[in-house]
């Protein structure tokens, strides 16, 4: 299958459900599993994220420990699992904008933000956003001073990064769902500033 | 191995394309995709592990020309049947009988799907024992100049160029190693660049730092 001549494949959702009915027919797997991962895969999302961005806001000894162990710490609010076993918190400050990328396939921290979108996987921001991560950002519509530093992390081991972003100003006032309920994706990825 | 999918650096992709409000999956089938993946690495493990191998594998034309479930299937198809699971032409018999109306049976299995929606949540994950590492906070480290014909986790786009070692994390398996059936337990590092180190006088201008996560065998003394 390593030719350079693309095969004539059928539609994939034949492909899917070939490869489905011959691992049921062979007594290899249950539809039920498959239909278990794809509910779990659907409840996850940036809601769990954002849990643990807003806790870190408003209690500094949770921030401490999530800046030591964010695996540990996620756990602690009931959130981990695949692709969450190594999570590193890297928190965005007045001088360091934080970015996150997987230039070799799609790592990405699922227990927190889901299953990631179509663009982090694609070719355009997996190539460029480590040589020209200012313009990649520009086109999210981030555009920061030169003397801010953009740490760009490629997710190429078994960690899992998770961007704590700035805390938007004027929200003393709200609690902790309400800042949660600010916290988007995008922050978290380190493409958006809140 | 150097193929398409080590993208860090590549140019002429065009601008990031983004989908407002984008479904977790926008087609059942990718769903279905993505969980026989997880099924099927539960049910043969001989034939788990990552899918990357895989992906790499398949072809850069198809790579670029087919999305990223697609590439999944890809994996799982060259997996089972390099495993012996299923044959070539029985997976182009039932593709054929599926394209004609064949419905996908039906069949529980509790526990299994129990145990695959434990994944979803935390589990306890086991340390594993290393050698003690090699390099520390602050050390300079050069990544090894390679071309591996084999599954790596050293992108192009570093190999050659000196960096500082930002953090130390726990020791895991070499997936170069992990992939053969081999394995070997090493630290591996996240190692800061420079952008002028990796792009030299092309590098964009304003403060900015790469940082990569790289084996210890990736790694030598400057």
């Amino acid at each position: 299958m390593s030719d350079q001549h693309p095969h004539a494949h059928p539609p994939a959702d034949v492909r899917a459900a070939a490869l489905e009915a011959l691992l049921v027919e062979k007594e290899l797997i249950g539809t039920d599993t498959v239909d278990a991962v794809v509910e779990e895969l659907e409840n996850l999302g940036p809601l769990h994220g954002a849990k643990v961005v807003a806790r870190a806001w408003v209690d500094p000894a949770y921030r401490e420990r999530l800046l030591a162990d964010a695996t540990a710490a996620a756990a602690e609010l009931g959130i981990g699992g695949i692709e969450g076993e190594h999570i590193v918190a890297v928190e965005n400050t007045p001088g360091v904008h934080n970015v996150v990328v997987c230039t070799l396939c799609s790592c990405y921290p699922w227990p927190l933000l889901g299953i990631p979108p179509v663009w982090y996987k694609s070719p355009p921001y997996r190539s460029r956003v480590v040589s020209e991560p200012r313009a990649v950002l520009r086109e999210f519509g981030v555009d920061l001073p030169p003397d801010v530093e953009v740490r760009v992390w490629d997710s190429s081991a078994e960690t899992r990064y998770l961007v704590v972003p700035q805390r938007p100003t004027e929200t003393d006032d709200l609690d902790e769902a309400a800042l949660a309920s600010l916290v988007t994706r995008d922050s978290m990825i380190g493409v958006a500033v809140l | 191995m150097d193929g398409i999918h080590d993208l860090g650096g590549m140019q002429g992709f065009g601008p990031v394309r983004v989908e407002a409000d984008e479904p977790p999956f926008h087609e059942p089938w990718e769903g279905r995709a993505h969980g026989l993946v997880v099924a099927a690495a539960i049910a043969v493990p001989s034939a788990g592990g990552t899918v990357r191998p895989y992906i790499e594998r398949m072809g850069h034309t198809e790579y670029l020309a087919t999305s990223y479930y697609e590439h999944w299937l890809s994996a799982l198809e060259s997996r089972l049947v390099g495993a012996g699971v299923i044959g070539e032409d029985e997976l182009a018999t039932k593709q054929a009988a599926i394209a004609a109306g064949e419905p996908v049976p039906t069949r529980g299995d509790p526990d299994t799907a129990t145990f695959a929606r434990s994944l979803f949540h935390p589990f306890p994950v086991d340390e594993l024992e290393g050698p003690p590492p090699r390099f520390a906070v602050d050390d300079p480290v050069r990544v090894r100049r390679m071309h591996p014909t084999g599954h790596t986790r050293c992108p192009r786009y570093v190999r050659g160029a000196q960096g500082t070692v930002l953090a130390v994390r726990p020791a895991q398996r070499l997936p170069d190693l992990a992939v053969q059936g081999e394995t070997r337990v090493e630290a591996y590092y996240s190692v800061a660049f420079g952008p002028s180190e990796l792009w030299g006088d092309d590098a964009e201008p304003g403060a900015s730092t790469v940082v990569v996560d790289l084996w210890e065998s990736y790694l030598e003394a400057p």
